[in-house]
């Protein structure tokens, strides 16, 4: 149990009538980009915040780095850096100021802190913007900073909640790259979203939560098998007839079609080759028809299987 | 971590826009508007030479004595009756180039009523006092009625009518509540220390029965119009209190204390200098002391994790929050006492005004102000869970609110409550500290003023206590 840094145990968190955290478990190891997926008020932030002894909990355990967490853990929290869903950094300071602030409330050493500042500058490529007050930036330069101000002390455990909402693509990409970097230099990360596509492409194990519950939780790969469908074929068309529908049906792994929005979806559970044959089997009908998708499954997918529903709030 | 925090919470609180604006630049252009108003007034030495006519239908001794005693008085009936302008205002340049440091507070002509009329419209006098036959033994001469209203050649014509109000009492008692002189003192003493005897008591009290009805009139309003009232006011006041205690004396109760007797109520006369000027000054240093309630409401909420974002991040750091929090108030500590120093400073160095030769005290009190403010302003922070916009407006409204029923906008406010719910004067923060300026001036003891500086430091002690109480929560229930 030495490279565990994370241990909750059935937790269990109500306000009054709704249970918000119902029951979760969970477990993260050193190492890990550890995903929280799930649509938003699925429990993911009020799990964080009893992570962090923020909220009092009904029952269950939380251990962080082998120890109980509870408000004066100062040693546990020494070693967490958080990044919350909402920008936290003061107007009135400029960006180096703004990150030592936060930086000292770790680190007392000023040298060893100025180094650390500057570290974190340049991490997350502030340092064109050091003398800039927060409300000279973009919102992506601003979310950034957010990052830098919960990074800057070198964290073992990083903690981002939902960090990249009204981001820019490009300064997406580049918090994403940014939370790689720091797991390749050793932190454990703990990333909460509901943009599935964030999950995939960073993290490591992912678990899915709904209403409180986790209700799937392993790799990427792990959980996409989790689900029948291994690949869905889209082909633009008029309305088939039934003699079509029926031919395609019969297609060698396809279990599913179906008909919607000048679209027929061929949905298959395995196999190789299925996009050559639906193509094969369509032209030997004669059938006319525009553009022709392969898409694999997704976490949307997977979701939608277990819930019966769709991620909300999809971007 | 503690000074970390305590730098950033300095430099915080030093760009904030609204600590610039309104601890700094807001009682600075306050001062220099009040400056402008009153000062004028405040560097003549606060006292304008009021010339008046006064036409005596009636003799009245005790009324000669008090004008005597209050300015300088001239006849004009030997005078020639068409230069009587002229040779009035030669009488008054004279007087001020005998003794210039010596302003009194009336020059009375005592004169015929046409005379009296001819240098009113010709604004030679700013107003005419009546003394005429008493319309009854039970007649108050104490009221002040005008006289008739329909005169030639003048611009406007007021009437003015006032009873022996408690108001007047009041201003009267002011006197005695500086230096305390009558403090437990019996009628004989009292009537002693105003050159009386209790032998006199029963004529005296007679004569105050008929003495005659005294009217005033003017012929528009202003500041030395209002001094003649006030006059008339405190003139009535004295002779009403007097006849009491004349009273007192002649029935054999002079063993008893006039400050146990239902004659005279002890209020504790809050309501400033007798300068405005330097009351509103006052007023102002403690104002600003007090806005230090909007400085330090964001020291709770900034240490609260369920109050803000920045009270989680801090909440999720190694820093006890008893660091961030003290080091948080001490910050506002030394931002609102520099605020309120620079105001001294400004008003002391840059306005010249004069704090009665107590500045270090002045500044002690307005320190200790703003450390009661910035208490307020944590305590406040830590209740409930309005938002930091809500309660920075809150607490504007509290503090001008305040500062209102202190005095700030005019003077009388805080004299009325005093009357009527002195408590309110008691317990109003603003009120205490302008009070203990107050006191620096009109008293030469210091004891009320460390009273009221008491008081201020037990309200700063609760509010501490209370927003720790608020704050002591280490989980919540909700974010």
């Amino acid at each position: 149990m030495g490279d565990t840094v994370v241990k909750i145990e059935n937790l269990v968190k109500k306000y009054k009538e709704l249970t918000a955290v119902d029951h979760l478990s969970l477990e993260i190891k050193k190492g890990e980009i550890f995903g929280l997926l799930g649509p938003n008020g699925s429990g993911k932030t009020t799990t964080i915040s009893c992570l962090l002894s923020l909220l009092a909990y009904n029952e269950g355990n939380i251990e962080l780095f082998g120890k109980p967490m509870t408000p004066v853990s100062y040693d546990s929290k020494a070693k967490i850096g958080v990044i919350l869903q909402n920008v936290a950094v003061f107007d009135e300071l400029n960006v180096y100021e703004n990150i030592d602030c936060f930086c000292g409330l770790y680190i007392k050493d000023k040298a060893k802190r100025r180094q650390y500042v500057d570290e974190a500058i340049e991490f997350v490529g502030l340092k064109d913007f050091t003398k800039f007050k927060p409300k000279k930036l973009s919102g992506g330069l601003l979310r950034r900073l957010n990052i830098a101000c919960g990074i800057a002390h070198k964290p073992e455990l990083i903690i981002l909640d939902e960090p990249t909402v009204a981001v820019d693509p490009q300064s997406r990409n580049k918090i994403l790259e940014g939370i790689e970097e720091l797991n390749r230099n050793g932190a454990t990360v703990i990333y909460t979203t509901h943009y599935m596509e964030e999950v995939e492409q960073i993290c490591t194990r992912i678990a899915i939560m709904d209403h409180g519950k986790k209700i799937a939780e392993g790799t990427s790969g792990e959980l996409k098998r989790m689900i029948k469908n291994t690949e869905t074929v889209t082909i633009e068309m008029d309305e088939p007839d039934s003699g079509l529908l029926e031919t395609m049906k019969n297609l060698e792994n396809a279990y599913e079609v179906r008909w919607e929005a000048g679209k027929l979806k061929i949905f298959f559970a395995g196999g190789e080759h299925n996009l050559l044959n639906t193509m094969d089997t369509i032209r030997t009908t004669g059938t006319h028809f525009g553009q022709v998708t392969s898409e694999l499954p997704t976490l949307n997918d997977v979701f939608l299987t277990i819930t019966g529903k769709e991620l909300r709030d999809k971007d | 971590m503690f000074f970390h925090n305590l730098k950033y919470e300095i430099i915080l609180n030093l760009r904030a826009k609204e600590v610039i604006i309104w601890m700094l630049a807001f009682p600075i252009v306050l001062s220099v508007l009040y400056k402008a108003a009153f000062g004028n007034i405040y560097e003549n030495g606060g006292i304008t030479t009021v010339p008046v006519a006064i036409v005596e239908n009636e003799p009245d001794e005790m009324f000669r004595a008090m004008v005597d005693f209050m300015g300088e008085s001239e006849s004009t009936y030997a005078q020639d009756e068409s230069n009587i302008g002229s040779w009035l205002s030669k009488t008054m340049q004279q007087k001020e180039q005998d003794d210039p440091q010596q302003k009194p507070l009336l020059h009375a002509i005592y004169c015929r009523e046409d005379e009296a009329y001819r240098m009113l419209v010709n604004g030679d006098v700013k107003g005419i006092i009546f003394v005429d036959a008493p319309e009854g033994m039970a007649a108050s001469g104490g009221s002040v009625e005008a006289g008739d209203a329909d005169m030639a050649d003048t611009d406007t014509s007021e009437e003015v009518t006032a009873e022996w109000s408690a108001e007047a009492i009041k201003s009267f008692l002011d006197a005695f509540d500086g230096s305390e002189r009558y403090q437990n003192a019996d009628a004989e003493t009292i009537l002693a220390g105003e050159g009386l005897s209790l032998q006199d008591a029963a004529s005296f009290k007679d004569m105050l029965d008929q003495k005659p009805k005294l009217s005033l009139k003017i012929k528009s309003s202003g500041m030395e119009q209002s001094t003649l009232k006030r006059f008339l006011e405190t003139y009535g006041s004295l002779t009403s209190i007097s006849g009491k205690l004349a009273d007192q004396g002649g029935t054999g109760t002079s063993s008893s204390s006039i400050m146990d007797s239902d004659l005279i109520e002890v209020r504790k006369l809050t309501e400033g200098n007798t300068d405005p000027f330097v009351t509103y000054m006052y007023n102002m240093i403690a104002m600003v002391a007090l806005f230090g309630m909007t400085v330090a409401l964001h020291v709770a909420l900034f240490s609260e994790a369920n109050l803000s974002d920045y009270g989680a991040r801090r909440s999720c750091s190694p820093t006890p929050k008893l660091t961030t929090i003290m080091s948080g108030l001490c910050g506002c500590y030394f931002t609102q006492i520099l605020c309120v120093a620079v105001c001294i400073t400004f008003q002391a160095f840059v306005l010249k005004v004069d704090f009665g030769g107590r500045l270090p005290l002045v500044y002690l009190g307005g320190a200790l102000g703003a450390i009661m403010g910035v208490s307020m302003g944590f305590f406040v922070g830590a209740i409930g869970r309005l938002k930091y916009e809500a309660k920075i407006g809150i607490s504007m409204a509290v503090v001008m609110g305040l500062s209102f029923m202190s005095g700030l906008m005019f003077t009388g406010i805080k004299a009325s409550i005093e009357m009527n719910a002195p408590i309110i004067n008691d317990l109003n923060p603003v009120a205490i500290i302008a009070d203990s300026f107050y006191y620096l001036s009109v008293d030469p003891d210091l004891s009320r003023y460390w009273g009221k500086l008491a008081v201020a430091g037990i309200y700063t002690v609760i509010f501490i206590l209370l927003g720790f109480l608020m704050t002591r929560r280490r989980k919540y229930e909700s974010l």
